[in-house]
């Protein structure tokens, strides 16, 4: 595996003008970010919200691959603690009638995740590879049911429910104070997650993953570097679940399902966890890509799924990862060009050809009367037009073919074109 | 002593029942190196395709048929899904069967819908073999023990003291000496995946018929089973056996006990106290068999980490 472990590499090698850029681009994103929610419907800046927290949620996960190799399965733990904490929080102040200066309720959802990472992390760090997830898996099992239980703590079916306070003037009833809050946060945590990355400690949590046996050969003590790193990205994960109930102001244990653990490593992988803002982009696309198909198809989870499945076939390097590697400016397009158009043709057969049978089963199955039809650009097609079924199986199974014929070469040309000066 | 005895002999069907899931899956660790989250699936797909045979083939051909079908598609999957980017690395193979986990989740809600099958028991394979006290006990139980035993036996001596199985246990220590020895490596993989999937599907159209069929049943048995195969012992059958049959007899003893921590307590006299703090003190022990084997598991890898019969840490 020669994958870029941390670091852009298509920032740290190249030269003050590329450097310039980068800083240029970021303040260009964060401005973006800021000017935001002037051009978006109340339920837009709900969007955001949630895709700004789904990005440092995969961020967290990914500085325990990306560095130190730890696939964690358990981030629900420290994502839900985080939640319930600052819930907790807003719930002490809410009743007291205290005032807190509702902006920093996040913290305690940061304080929380260290608690947690500190705890998973002793435990998990004993063991290595398969057995480190298995025991992130179980721990997090374990806290699920323990949440299920107590419901003084984790407020059984219904969860708890809170509301923020009006703090100085500002009174965070509505989505707008609460993005540039949730947003601040979110820009804080990429800021230490980026910094950390510089810093000493950055580079000994890379080592930890290339070559553990090395490091402690030199003198390091591998397990509580893993539990540090544990930790960081444990205070991150409770920061976004801690977010994520400030927005809600609600709460319930079903945060620490095993979907919530998946998610950042589905979107992580998606984005491309070589690159250090690949994970937020992934969370981006496939958390828009959720909230905007879901109200187009019952079915969207199997579109999820097979986009994902064929990401993870034709851009091993993820979204994000490939962005780098054509913008590195060292692409075959000679050689591969004919290749990568071939296989553009045959995913789009595909996806014609799968979203045709599929919406046109779950018609077929699931309705009450066959004289259904499917609705589709324009078209009324009925559910049982023979023509359409045949079409949309031949259109799926042609794409399949090329891709499936080209998905090596497209695989070459994402090596060729990563390799760096 | 009713109570005891019924609950042994059901824990040691579920477990056997546990243990056509997590053979297939252990094995396929053994190979690959890598826990396949789909292996839940074909497990659902078994049941599924069950149902929809029975009716129409009978019963015992449907199971074959389940067998086969989803073997079929397990070995389809090997071969298009996960051999691709199996130069990538471990985890790029186990986000691909992640993957799969969705997608049959939601072909079989497309073509079956959201609810549990009506797929019962066949009629000539309901009855009671012998009474326990008060209760009959049903047969079609003993014929799911006999099956898992007989699927047992049948790998064991294919993989133990045959030619093939022979090949099969070389590629899974030493994948790429047994290919420079000029077996086909890919084609054993592809192949033990198949068999693998295989059970599981025969697995899920028996047991569908007693528990219940319905989308969620490939979560449901899919983290329990990496559970059994961890203590077990990755790559490890027999211990994949054991710890199956632990799993079953443990968590059904808890269904059915109702003890709790305050009892416990009870026996220093601190059993009011107990009572008053309340939570999970007083939770009965039959709420909680879900986490038993997590706790099995945590108990296992922190005590002996290659697992009860494994031989790699």
């Amino acid at each position: 595996m020669s994958m870029a472990v941390g670091g852009e590499p298509a920032v740290a090698t190249v030269g003050f003008r590329r450097r310039g850029l980068f800083w240029l681009a970021g303040l260009v994103a964060v401005v973006a970010l800021v000017a935001l929610p002037g051009c978006l419907s109340p339920k837009g800046v709900h969007y955001a919200i949630r895709l700004l927290i789904a990005a440092l949620y995969a961020m967290a996960f990914n500085v325990l691959w990306s560095q130190a190799r730890l696939l964690s399965f358990g981030q629900a733990a420290p994502f839900g603690i985080g939640a319930f904490s600052v819930l907790h929080l807003m719930r002490l102040f809410e009743d007291a009638q205290l005032s807190f200066p509702t902006p920093l309720l996040p913290v305690a959802g940061i304080l929380a995740g260290i608690v947690v990472g500190v705890l998973v992390g002793l435990f998990a760090t004993i063991r290595t590879g398969t057995y480190f997830s298995m025991i992130t898996l179980a721990m997090t099992e374990l806290l699920g049911v323990l949440a299920r239980r107590w419901n003084s703590a984790f407020g059984g079916e219904t969860g708890l429910s809170s509301m923020r306070m009006p703090w100085a003037g500002l009174s965070f009833g509505n989505f707008y104070e609460v993005y540039y809050v949730v947003l601040f946060w979110c820009l804080l945590g990429l800021g230490i997650l980026w910094f950390l990355k510089l810093t000493p400690f950055g580079n000994i949590a890379a080592a930890v993953g290339n070559n553990e046996r090395r490091l402690e050969f030199l003198g390091f003590n591998t397990r509580i570097l893993k539990t540090q790193i544990v930790t960081v990205s444990f205070a991150v994960a409770g920061l976004a679940g801690g977010l994520l109930a400030f927005t809600t102001e609600n709460a319930s244990y079903e945060l620490f399902s095993g979907y919530t653990s998946a998610e950042p490593i589905i979107q992580s992988f998606f984005g491309g966890v070589g690159t250090f803002l690949g994970p937020a982009l992934g969370a981006a696309i496939l958390s828009l890509f959720g909230l905007v198909l879901s109200d187009v198809t019952r079915i969207w989870l199997l579109y999820q799924g097979i986009l994902f499945i064929l990401v993870i076939i034709l851009l091993p390097i993820g979204v994000g990862g490939a962005i780098a590697a054509l913008s590195s400016g060292r692409v075959p397009w000679a050689k591969m060009g004919p290749w990568l158009a071939a296989v553009g043709c045959g995913l789009l057969l595909l996806f014609a050809g799968t979203t045709l049978i599929s919406e046109l089963a779950y018609r077929f199955f699931q309705a009450s009367n066959l004289k259904e039809t499917l609705d589709i650009l324009g078209l009324s097609i009925a559910v049982t037009s023979i023509s359409a079924w045949i079409f949309g199986i031949v259109a799926a199974s042609i794409g399949l073919i090329i891709v499936l014929k080209g998905e090596r070469r497209i695989r070459e040309f994402w090596a060729s074109a990563r390799q760096m000066p | 002593m009713e109570f005891v005895v019924s609950s042994f002999l059901n824990g040691l069907i579920y477990g056997l029942l546990l243990f056509m899931v997590s053979a297939g899956l252990t094995l396929i660790f053994g190979m690959m190196g890598v826990l396949n989250f789909a292996h839940g699936s074909f497990y659902m797909l078994g049941a599924y395709m069950g149902y929809f045979l029975s009716s129409r083939i009978g019963f015992i051909p449907a199971l074959f048929g389940a067998g086969i079908i989803v073997g079929i598609v397990g070995m389809l999957c090997e071969r298009f899904l996960l051999q691709p980017v199996h130069r990538e690395g471990h985890a790029h193979e186990l986000l691909v069967t992640f993957g799969l986990l969705f997608v049959f989740d939601e072909i079989v809600k497309i073509v079956f819908g959201q609810f549990a099958m009506n797929y019962a028991v066949p009629a000539d394979l309901n009855f009671e073999v012998f009474r326990l006290g008060n209760f009959g006990y049903p047969f079609y139980r003993l014929f799911i023990g006999i099956v898992a035993a007989a699927l047992f036996f049948g790998l064991y001596v294919l993989v133990r003291y045959t030619r093939a199985g022979l090949i099969v246990r070389a590629a899974v220590q030493r994948p790429l000496m047994v290919q420079v020895l000029g077996h086909n490596v890919p084609l054993v993989f592809m192949i033990v995946f198949a068999c693998g999937a295989a059970m599981a599907g025969i697995a899920g159209a028996i047991a569908g018929a007693l528990l219940t069929t319905s989308p969620t049943m490939a979560r449901d048995i899919g983290t329990l089973v990496f559970v059994i195969v961890v203590i077990g012992g990755l790559g490890s059958v027999s211990g994949a056996l054991v710890a199956s049959l632990l799993i079953g007899v443990f968590s059904t003893f808890a269904i059915g006990l109702d003890w709790t921590i305050a009892d416990g307590l009870a026996w220093f006299g601190l059993r009011s106290v107990a009572q008053q703090i309340g939570g999970l003190l007083v939770t009965p022990l039959s709420t909680m068999a879900g986490v038993l084997p997590f706790v099995l598991m945590l108990v296992v890898l922190l005590v002996r980490p290659a697992g009860l019969l494994g031989d790699r840490a």
